[in-house]
């Protein structure tokens, strides 16, 4: 019996002992842990302040650069003024070589007159003169010729950039940018490993065995409270808005997360080109709203058909859970069937079909929008900023006007659908515009890369 | 010395006389550079033909033409602005243009006026790279438009001409 007491004693204390043992070893791990997001932390920090110097000291060559130019510049004004000099000498030579000639010719067709006649030695030695002038005046055409094309040579040489004094700054700039590439690399490896920790420290702390260690409060950078999400939904067209935005790297330096996807798959890749449905995105965008805080903030941007995507996931699913979206950016959105008509109205249950030209399925698709309801923009959407084109394809519904028949026979035109939605609320800050690009082939592609220089404009104000 | 003389008084005298039909004739008020300004004067200009539509707002389709060429017009017209689409088929000239618009910026425009003349009243607005004229002159607009490198004729719309359609925009 005793033995069979101490027997289960000693189990107990082993098992006490081995769980002590396994949550002190957590203990470790985390502060070990701890230890090394430190040590990041400060490396992140010197890491900083190299890009820093690097940019400074890119920005001081810069400096540098445009002194030189002017300094150029006025030399080449005086080089400019030879030539000018120059130029009139040789005209002025080349005119009298002219005058000289046709003097030549009046002399020699007198000459020609008085050949019957005795008295033609006078003549002759008149001629023998102008040829002899001529000659001279020629000889001193080819100087002038020679001294023009000299300096003209010599202002090529000393084209701006050509110039020795720009060309070595230049290269001393150059020499610097891998290493400015470099030092941004290693930022932004130092940055991932610092939210790898951080990530891990919050697991960690999560965990019941380590609820009650006596770890101090967590240091992190990073809130995951109050951030600032930005989709960037890109449609079939152009798959990669990303490549024409270029905002990732801008938008993360506010701390703001940057997510990017396509109209039909908010994660990755879009999964087929062909279908223009956007039910996944909206699926997905959906599981996406719950998970974040409520005070953040949420920035749609889409274009295409991405751009249909975030409208309907901004006055669908955001407006349906009572979520605010900060900023709803559409550029060229289109709907189902790469319908802008399918977007701009509510065609849930009869959806529009592309005008094909023929006079029936044009007075269709005209019945259809006069028939259908507008999308309204709701009215937890802060900030609708929109804008369409009407002169290129990626809406199949892009022209500006449509041929119709008219009940007696006589022909008709009709307005396909506008790009301008209804916005259901006053305090709904909206900003709607069509763009021109003169029936450019390009325009649906001309108007994003044009946005991309607008966006930062609108998304400065939500990332502060 | 006596042509030169000759040449100055006669500009002289040019200048007075053109400033002294302008000051008789023309009247040119700066519009404000502020958004929604133009586009408020554009209004009162139409004032008539905008009743018409429901809600003050719509498309305008407007029919005429420039001597023998045939023109047509669709202003689309709602509360804060007004969207100009101006096309010449014969010369293959398409030109559309916002009469103002909310987001505007004044960087590029160059001059805004409103130029009352024997009667009609003119709005003219100089952009950098274009512009445009709209005049109403006796029930009848007239539109001309500028681009970086075309101009159109003017375009002259009766009204009488005019179709109305309701929600109807850009």
């Amino acid at each position: 019996m005793k033995i069979l007491l101490v027997t289960l004693v000693t189990v107990f204390c082993l098992q006490f002992s081995l769980l002590s043992y396994a949550s002190q070893s957590q203990n470790w791990q985390s502060k070990d842990k701890e230890i090394l997001l430190e040590k990041t932390n400060g490396r992140l920090n010197l890491a900083r302040k190299e890009v820093q110097n690097v940019k400074e000291k890119i920005n001081f060559i810069y400096a540098n650069t445009d002194k030189t130019r002017k300094i150029i510049m006025k030399e080449r004004q005086s080089l400019k003024r030879l030539i000018i000099s120059a130029k009139k000498e040789k005209k002025r030579k080349s005119y009298e070589v002219n005058t000289i000639e046709k003097e030549l010719i009046r002399a020699r067709t007198k000459l020609k007159f008085k050949l019957s006649s005795n008295d033609t030695s006078t003549i002759q030695t008149e001629v023998i003169e102008i040829i002899q002038r001529k000659d001279r005046a020629t000889r001193r055409l080819t100087q002038a010729k020679n001294k023009l094309s000299l300096l003209q040579a010599e202002l090529h040489n000393t084209t701006l950039n050509l110039d020795p004094r720009i060309v070595s700054l230049s290269k001393e700039a150059r020499s610097l940018k891998p290493h400015l590439l470099a030092s941004k690399n290693k930022l932004y490896q130092l940055k991932k490993t610092v939210e790898k920790l951080n990530a891990e420290l919050l697991a960690s702390e999560n965990k019941p065995g380590i609820k009650n260690s006596p770890l101090p409060p967590q240091k992190t950078n990073i809130s995951t409270q109050d951030h600032t999400y930005v989709y960037v939904i890109s449609g079939s067209d152009e798959p990669n808005i990303e490549s024409s935005l270029q905002l990732k790297d801008w938008v993360e330096s506010y701390g703001a997360k940057y997510i990017e996807g396509h109209w039909n798959n908010l994660y990755g890749g879009p999964l087929s080109n062909n279908d223009s449905s956007s039910k996944q995105f909206l699926e997905q965008f959906e599981t996406e709203l719950t998970k974040l805080p409520l005070k953040s903030k949420i920035i749609l941007i889409g274009h295409g058909l991405g751009g249909g995507a975030v409208i309907k996931a901004a006055t669908g699913i955001a407006a349906k859970r009572n979520r605010k979206i900060d900023l709803l950016v559409a550029i060229d959105p289109v709907g189902t069937g790469n319908l802008r008509a399918n977007i701009v109205y509510e065609t849930k249950d009869r959806i529009c079909l592309t005008p094909k030209g023929d006079r029936e399925t044009n007075d269709n698709y005209i019945k259809c929008i006069r028939n259908a309801k507008p999308r309204l923009i709701t009215q937890n959407v802060a900030h609708f900023y929109n804008r369409w084109q009407k002169d290129a394809q990626a809406p199949l519904d892009y022209y500006k006007e449509l041929m119709l028949s008219n009940g007696d026979g006589k022909l008709t035109r009709g307005v396909t659908s506008t790009g301008k939605f209804k916005i259901a609320s006053l305090t709904t800050k909206a900003n709607q515009k069509r763009e021109f690009y003169d029936r450019s082939e390009d325009a649906h592609r001309k108007i994003l890369s044009y946005e991309a220089n607008h966006l930062p404009n609108l998304l400065i104000e939500h990332l502060r | 010395m006596n042509k030169n003389y000759f040449f100055s008084t006669s500009l002289l005298l040019w200048t007075f006389a053109t400033s002294l039909v302008y000051a008789s004739n023309d009247n040119i008020i700066q519009i404000d550079r502020k958004n929604g300004e133009v586009h408020k004067e554009f209004i009162k200009l139409i004032e008539d033909q905008v009743a018409q539509l429901q809600d003050r707002s719509g498309r305008i389709a407007l029919v005429g033409g420039s001597g023998i060429r045939n023109c047509t017009a669709s202003l689309y017209i709602s509360k804060q602005t007004t969207f100009v689409s101006l096309n010449i088929n014969s010369l293959g000239y398409v030109d559309e243009f916002y009469i103002d618009h909310p987001s505007e910026t004044f960087k590029t425009i160059l001059f805004q006026n409103r130029i009352t003349k024997n009667g009609s009243t003119a709005i003219n607005v100089d952009h950098k790279d274009g512009g445009y004229t709209v005049k109403l002159e006796n029930k009848t607009l007239v539109i001309q438009s500028r681009k970086q490198t075309s101009k159109s004729p003017a375009c002259r719309f009766p009204f009488s001409r005019a179709s109305y359609f309701n929600d109807e925009s850009e």
